[in-house]
């Protein structure tokens, strides 16, 4: 959901490249995670939006972090209009100004989100969670909690986690036992800090880390690694080929990601237009319909069945998993980064 | 050879007047337009990166009497009411997207901070009657912590060591003076030794198995010299990255090496190959062989078999020979092989990724890590000072040690 892998991103930059330059006026750029992700954003969103407005839409990859847009926004040169990211990163492009703030008259379906579904500068485009996914021929077919993920002695092998200091603290301080409600005040803390790295200790040398959303589910079906934390929609992907993976919601670590407007954009009203549709009940739920992520408007779920919201983190699931402090991170990510990686390359 | 014969040129420009200086100018002249490309697209965007690591002034600009009012502070106390009163009157005409440039910077004195100045700046009141000071803490108590105000201090002037501080795992401590950071933050002197030392192992291993194959080709006859040329130089001209990817293939746990390993019934268990240091090695190796095997082989292709047909014919062993005679006449070739592979593994950035874990990681991972994810481009500048600076020092001991080692073989 994430990452889509370097090599078809540069070849979509460079499409896209060749396709701006004879762009009409009202063509719209949108900067989404990339891969079969963006071709089911197509299919669901961008296509429909099209045939309704007649405005075409464009797609550019979007790879995380504030490197890319901040440049752009810098030089003057906004190539891209709308962007989808993650939520610390909308609190901190909002506070640079990278992306512009939020005009709700603009916006027709504001009404149908609820804070934090709707923020100063974004609003709501999917929930989703990052989950505990198994191989089951390793590990055998139940759910496993985060306690499972620690016990090396019960299920044996290499365990995948992200990169990153993000989730990952989390779910050591959870494995520890610390209560749901406990985790973000005990991260505030350095004890805390501590404690969640000790507790990473423990697993340390069976973690094979991963940075591409389409690892996880490659290292799960060959065997590679037992256990990995990852994104639901390429674990469902995987199962439709067959490969013995399984995934459970306890535990899983929610977070919403948010459609933005790229600050400097020369298209506002274009891009208020095509938010107003794919923030609209009808589009959360189209792609909902094909990606197993949750919409955040409030109507959308209604026009959902029951068997496809099994598989998205909304009611039950919803109430299993722990929701991530987007605040906390703005705040922590760079300090709580470093201290990551010298622990992770020691 | 190309600066001896141009100071030569000059030299003799001087003897013989004007005509031959006329003469050696339009021969500089020649090398102009790519000396001014070599300036105008590398030069000058690597020195103006690199100052990044050295250079920050969004303190300075932004909050201008603030900068001022809390450098004449001397840091002990509390800071005076002019400090306050300075960053209420910078903050309340500041643009919004200086204020975070400046909250970014601060935050890596102490997380919060962005945050803390961002709701400020948002909060303050322009008709406010209230004092300075009164205003900053109603709006947050944290303005009562002089720590935030050490470190705008420390944020202050607009050179700052801080970032290449950071990257020699130092900072600048509360009450003045240098100190190592703590010992769970320290990173990047263990990864600048990782990168020489594997630099170094992946030059050993790459000679040890070079040097034969360049003495096979240079030793055979034209038509299978050819060929084997073509066997170095093959994967050479293949992608870096199609190559290393084909590592991964063949490396992992139920890749080709190990279901061989498993079906010849060497090992009863897969062995871990990859995301390991193991696995670095072996891709680094491939990687890097032609860079060993072409120059050494380009300087044995030119020795003459008489010399050592002529050590023979006064009866030196084979060794001796080897040792005293055909040793010092390869050693050119050896020590540029040498310094040109350790130089390009020494700031190799996609094979780690790919096969490395994460305690394989070399320096130039990081500095992609902070130029990419976080955009800490001042401590990416840094790291790549770091490097920049090993490789020069290298080099430069490279070529004093060579040119002494020559002699001494040669001796």
């Amino acid at each position: 959901m994430k990452k889509s892998n370097c090599l078809r991103g540069l070849l979509a930059g460079l499409v896209l490249g060749g396709c701006i330059s004879h762009a009409f006026a009202e063509d719209i750029t949108v900067a989404t995670w990339g891969g079969t992700y963006t071709e089911k954003q197509r299919k669901s969103i961008f296509d429909p939006y099209t045939a309704k407005s007649g405005d075409a839409v464009l797609d550019a990859v979007y790879t995380g972090g504030l490197g890319q847009i901040q440049a752009m926004v810098e030089s003057g040169n906004t190539t891209w209009d709308v962007i989808q990211m993650g939520a610390p990163e909308t609190l901190n492009a909002c506070a640079q100004g990278l992306i512009e703030e939020l005009d709700t008259s603009k916006l027709a379906s504001a009404a149908d989100f609820r804070a934090p579904g709707i923020t100063k500068c974004a609003v709501g485009a999917i929930g989703w969670g990052m989950v505990i996914a198994y191989n089951t021929k390793a590990t055998g077919d139940q759910p496993k909690s985060w306690n499972d993920f620690w016990d090396l002695k019960k299920y044996p092998g290499k365990r995948g986690m992200k990169r990153e200091p993000q989730n990952n603290l989390e779910a050591a301080l959870l494995a520890d036992g610390v209560a749901a409600t406990d985790v973000y005040k005990l991260l505030a803390t350095p004890e805390g800090v501590d404690r969640a790295f000790k507790k990473l200790d423990e697993i340390k040398s069976n973690i094979q880390w991963w940075e591409a959303g389409a690892q996880p589910p490659e290292w799960l079906a060959n065997g590679g690694v037992a256990m990995s934390t990852t994104f639901v929609g390429r674990i469902l992907e995987a199962q439709a080929e067959g490969a013995p993976i399984k995934f459970g919601w306890s535990g899983s670590l929610y977070s919403v990601d948010y459609w933005a407007i790229v600050s400097g954009t020369k298209k506002k009203d274009a891009a208020y237009a095509f938010l107003s549709y794919a923030t609209s009940p009808e589009a959360q739920a189209e792609f909902s319909k094909i990606q197993p992520v949750a919409p955040v408007n409030l109507k959308a779920s209604t026009l959902l069945s029951p068997e496809r919201i099994a598989i998205m983190p909304v009611g039950d699931n919803l109430k299993q998993s722990v929701p991530t402090d987007s605040g906390f991170w703005n705040d922590n990510l760079e300090a709580l980064t470093e201290r990551f990686n010298a622990w992770a390359s020691k | 050879m190309a600066t001896t014969s141009i100071s030569m040129d000059g030299g003799r420009a001087g003897r013989t007047g004007f005509a031959g200086f006329g003469r050696s100018l339009t021969r500089h002249g020649l090398l102009l337009p790519c000396l001014l490309f070599m300036a105008v697209v590398f030069v000058w965007p690597i020195v103006s990166l690199l100052a990044k690591g050295v250079y920050s002034p969004e303190v300075r600009d932004t909050l201008p009497q603030t900068a001022a009012a809390v450098l004449a502070w001397d840091g002990a106390g509390d800071p005076p009411d002019i400090v306050y009163g300075a960053l209420v009157a910078d903050l309340s005409v500041a643009d919004r997207r200086d204020v975070a440039n400046v909250g970014r910077r601060l935050n890596y004195e102490i997380p919060s901070y962005r945050s803390l100045l961002v709701k400020t700046a948002s909060a303050l009141r322009k008709d406010s009657t209230e004092p300075p000071r009164q205003q900053l803490m109603a709006i947050d108590a944290k303005w009562q912590d002089r720590t935030f105000w050490t470190a705008m201090r420390r944020a202050a002037p607009a050179l700052t060591p801080y970032y290449m501080l950071k990257a020699l795992d130092l900072e600048q401590k509360d009450g003045g003076g240098i100190g190592r950071v703590a010992p769970e933050e320290a990173t990047f002197l263990d990864v600048l030794a990782r990168s020489l030392w594997i630099s170094a192992v992946v030059m050993a291993i790459c000679l040890v198995l070079a040097f034969p194959v360049a003495f096979r080709i240079s030793a055979a006859s034209p038509r299978w010299r050819g060929l084997l040329l073509l066997l170095v130089l093959l994967p050479f001209w293949t992608s870096l990255l199609v190559r290393t990817s084909a590592w991964v293939v063949l490396l992992q746990d139920n890749g080709i090496v190990n279901s061989l390993l498993l079906w010849s019934g060497i090992v009863d268990q897969p062995i871990h190959l990859i995301f390991n240091r193991i696995g670095v090695y072996i891709a680094f190796v491939h990687v890097m062989l032609p860079f060993m095997i072409l120059p050494i082989y380009s300087v044995m292709v030119g020795i003459s078999k008489d010399y050592t047909r002529a050590a023979y014919s006064l009866g030196a062993s084979g060794p001796l020979t080897f040792y005293k005679v055909y040793l010092p006449l390869v050693w050119p070739g050896i020590w540029s092989a040498c310094l040109l592979s350790y130089v390009i593994v020494v700031g190799y950035y996609i094979t780690p990724l790919l096969i490395g874990g994460s305690q394989d990681q070399m320096l130039s991972y990081f500095i992609a890590f902070y130029t990419k994810q976080t955009v800490n481009w001042g401590l990416a500048s840094a790291l790549a000072i770091l490097l920049t600076v090993c490789v020069l020092v290298l080099v430069g001991l490279y070529g004093l040690l060579g040119r002494k080692s020559q002699i001494v073989v040669k001796a």
